[in-house]
C-alpha cells in the first residue's frame, strides 16, 4: 500500500528497543555505530541494520518512530524487540506477536505474519506502568509490555502492517525481585539465533513486495527525455511498458524503445512517435 | 491451509458453526477479536502479503443480509435481482478479480450465521411481488470452501421449498461432492466460470484447470443440476482467438451443450477506483496495465475490441451449437 519496492532498492532492518541493555547485543552483532542522538533517542546504523533506543513507554516509542523517519531512506522492516512479562512457563522464551492491545476503548493492532513460524505466537498487551503477577492474569493477553502499542501506532501512518513486526522475550512473570542479571545473560545468549530469524523474515517480507519497476524505470526515464513527455503521458507509457513486459518480455520493450530516433525535432513528431510506441507496446 | 491460526470474534467463540469449522481445519492457534473489521479493515493492511499468507476470520453478520444487484452484473431478466455476502474474499487469486480493489484485506471472512441470512431472505421475498433472483457468492467461491463450512446445502434445501426464488451459485471449483448428496431442483443454478487453460495458467492461479472444470460441469449436468457456463471475463490477451476457440471446441466435445441452461458472456470490466487500488497492490500482472477506456465509473475495452471479443466467442459457440441461449453483458 505505501511501499513501492523495485528490484534495485536496498533493504534494511530497523530494530527498536526501549532500553540500551536490550539493544547492546544487537548493536554488537550487527556492528552498528552511533550516528544520531538527541535528548531522548539514540540511533545506531550499519549498512544493513539500524537500531534505535527510545526510552521506556509507549509514548516514547511512538514519538521515536516519527523521529526516525527522517533518517530512513531505504525500504525497511521495523522490529520492536525487548523484554516483556508473561506466565512462569514462558520465562526466557521468544515470541512472535500476533495481536497488540492497549486500552479497551482503543483498536487492537494485528501485525501481518506468515502462517508458519519457528517461534511461538502470542498476544501482547501494552500497559503504561509495570504490572505485578496477579495483574498480568487479568489483562486478557498472554504477554505484557510497555512499548509495543506505541511502536505500532507510531509506524502505522507511514508503513503498511507487513513492515511492522514485534518480537518479545519473556524476562519475568511480574514478580518484583526477579534476577535481572541472570535474565540479561539468558537474553544475550539467545540473540544470535533470533538475529538470523529477523534477517531471514525481513528479507522474505521485502522480497514479497518487489515488482518489475526496477526494469521499467530506467527505460521510462530514457524515453521520457527523448520524447519530452508530460506527467500524464509518462504515466501512460509506464503502464504500457508494464503491460508489454508482462506479455512480451524485456527484449521486446528494449527493442521498441531503442528504435526511437534520438533526434526528434518537432513536438508533432514526438507526439506521433509516442502514440506509435504505445500502440506497439499494447498491441495484442 | 488456514490451519496455523484463525481469528474468531469473541461473541461467536462458542457458536456451533465456529466450533465445527475450527475442528475441521484443526486450528492450532485461535486469536480472539472484538469485531472482524478490526482485522479486516485495519489501516495500512498489506493486500498482496495477506493473500500470500491468507488467514481465516470467523465472524457473524449482524446487518446487510443482502444487497441489490450491481450495474456491472447481469440480472438475467429478473426484476428483483439481489446478491448476498455469506463470506468475504476467495481462496483463489485471479488477476482480474475486483475483490482486490473492493476490500482492504485479503483474509477470508466466513460469516457463521448462515441461518440468519436465510431467514432474512425469506422475509424479503415474502414482501416482493414476482420472481426473485439471488446470487449467493459474488464475493467468494462457496463450493471451494464447502469442505470447512457448507453454506450451499441449507440454501439449496431452502430454495427447494420456495416457488418464486432462484439462486445462483457461481464457482470455479470442482468440488461437486456436496451436490451429490442433494436433490437437484429447478431453482438452483450452478454457474461455472470457464476460461481457456492458457488464461487460467497465467491469470487464475490456484484455480482448477479448464479440463477439471469441464469435467465438473459434465458431472453436475449428469446429476440433473441446472448449469450456466460463464465465459466472463473474456480477456484481450495475446493469442486470445486461438485460446477461446480451442476451449469452446473442447467444451463441446465433452458436454452436450443442449443441456446447459445458458451461456453468459462478458468482457473484462472494472470500477476505475478498484483498478487503481489493484495497481497499488504491486501486482505485475499485465492485465492491470492495459489501456482500458473509461465508461462512467467503469474501465473496460474499447467498443471495437469488446465487439471483436464477444463476436469471436459467440461465433465459436454458434459453430458448435447454433441454438444456444447466450446472454451477453
Amino acid at each position: 500500500m505505501f511501499e513501492t519496492i523495485n528490484q534495485q532498492q536496498q533493504n534494511k532492518i530497523i530494530l527498536c528497543f526501549a532500553w540500551q541493555a536490550e539493544a547492546n547485543p544487537f548493536i554488537k552483532i550487527s556492528n552498528a555505530k552511533l550516528t544520531q542522538q538527541n535528548k531522548k533517542f539514540k540511533f545506531y546504523s550499519s549498512p544493513s541494520t539500524d537500531i534505535i533506543i527510545t526510552g521506556v513507554g509507549a509514548f516514547n516509542m511512538s514519538a521515536a518512530m516519527g523521529w526516525i523517519q527522517q533518517f530512513i531512506k531505504d525500504i525497511a522492516v521495523y522490529w520492536n524487540i525487548g523484554f516483556c512479562a508473561g506466565q512462569e512457563q514462558n520465562i526466557f522464551s521468544w515470541f512472535r506477536i500476533i495481536k497488540v492491545s492497549y486500552q479497551d476503548n482503543m483498536r487492537d493492532f494485528y501485525p501481518e505474519i506468515e502462517t508458519k513460524s519457528p517461534l511461538p505466537f502470542a498476544t501482547l498487551r501494552t500497559v503504561n506502568s509495570p504490572v505485578n503477577n496477579k495483574q498480568i492474569e487479568n489483562l486478557g493477553a498472554e504477554l505484557v509490555d510497555m512499548e509495543a502499542y506505541g511502536f505500532c501506532k507510531g509506524l502505522q501512518p507511514f508503513h503498511n502492517s507487513s513492515f511492522i513486526q514485534i518480537l518479545k522475550w519473556v524476562s519475568d512473570n511480574g514478580i518484583e525481585n526477579f534476577d535481572k542479571t541472570a535474565a540479561l545473560k539468558q537474553y544475550e545468549n539467545s540473540i544470535e539465533q533470533v538475529f538470523d530469524y529477523i534477517v531471514s523474515r525481513s528479507e522474505e517480507i521485502i522480497n514479497s513486495h518487489k515488482n518489475n519497476l526496477g526494469i521499467i524505470n530506467p527505460i521510462l526515464e530514457q524515453t521520457k527525455e527523448k520524447l519530452s513527455l508530460s506527467f500524464t503521458r509518462t504515466h501512460q507509457l509506464k503502464d504500457a511498458l508494464r503491460f508489454a513486459l508482462y506479455y512480451k518480455g524485456e527484449t521486446f520493450i528494449h527493442k521498441e524503445v531503442t528504435s526511437i530516433n534520438n533526434d526528434l525535432e518537432t513536438p508533432e513528431k514526438k507526439v506521433s512517435t509516442f502514440n506509435q510506441l504505445i500502440k506497439k507496446l499494447t498491441h495484442v | 491451509m488456514f490451519n496455523e491460526f484463525v481469528y474468531v470474534e469473541k461473541d461467536i467463540s462458542n457458536h456451533p458453526n465456529t466450533l465445527s469449522i475450527l475442528n475441521k481445519i484443526n486450528a492450532k492457534e485461535v486469536v480472539y477479536i472484538k469485531h472482524y473489521k478490526d482485522v479486516f479493515n485495519q489501516s495500512g493492511s498489506d493486500w498482496r502479503r495477506q493473500k500470500a499468507t491468507q488467514k481465516l476470520i470467523l465472524a457473524q453478520r449482524t446487518e446487510q443480509y443482502y444487497y441489490t444487484g450491481s450495474d456491472v452484473t447481469p440480472d438475467f431478466g429478473f426484476r428483483h435481482f439481489y446478491y448476498n455476502t455469506l463470506a468475504l474474499n476467495c481462496l483463489y487469486d485471479c488477476d482480474y478479480c475486483y475483490l482486490q480493489g473492493l476490500f482492504n484485506s485479503a483474509h477470508m471472512v466466513l460469516f457463521v450465521n448462515n441461518e440468519t441470512f436465510i431467514d432474512e431472505t425469506e422475509k424479503l421475498i415474502s414482501k416482493l411481488d414476482g420472481p426473485v433472483y439471488f446470487a449467493l457468492s459474488y464475493d467468494t467461491d462457496l463450493l471451494a470452501i464447502d469442505q470447512w463450512y457448507s453454506y450451499i446445502t441449507p440454501w439449496i434445501n431452502f430454495v427447494a421449498k420456495q416457488n418464486k426464488l432462484t439462486i445462483e451459485i457461481r464457482t470455479k471449483s470442482v468440488n461437486i461432492k456436496p451436490l451429490k448428496s442433494l436433490i437437484p431442483n429447478n431453482q438452483t443454478i450452478l454457474a461455472w466460470t470457464l476460461s481457456p487453460q492458457k488464461i487460467i495458467s497465467i491469470h487464475e492461479p490456484k484455480t482448477p484447470s479448464e479440463k477439471a472444470r469441464i469435467s465438473a460441469i459434465k458431472e453436475a449436468l449428469r446429476l440433473g443440476w441446472r448449469v450456466r457456463i460463464c465465459i466472463d471475463p473474456i480477456l484481450h490477451v495475446p493469442d486470445f482467438k486461438e485460446a477461446y476457440t480451442s476451449m469452446i471446441k473442447r467444451l463441446a466435445e465433452e458436454i452436450d451443450l443442449n443441456k446447459v441452461d445458458s451461456i453468459s458472456l462478458g468482457v473484462f470490466r472494472m470500477n476505475h477506483l478498484f483498478l487503481k487500488r489493484m495497481q497499488q497492490h504491486q501486482s505485475d500482472s499485465g492485465l492491470l496495465f492495459y489501456p482500458y477506456q473509461k465508461n462512467g465509473d467503469t474501465l473496460t475495452y474499447s467498443n471495437s475490441i469488446k465487439d471483436e471479443l464477444i463476436k469471436h466467442v459467440i461465433g465459436c459457440l454458434k459453430q458448435q451449437h447454433p441454438q444456444l441461449q447466450i446472454v451477453t453483458q
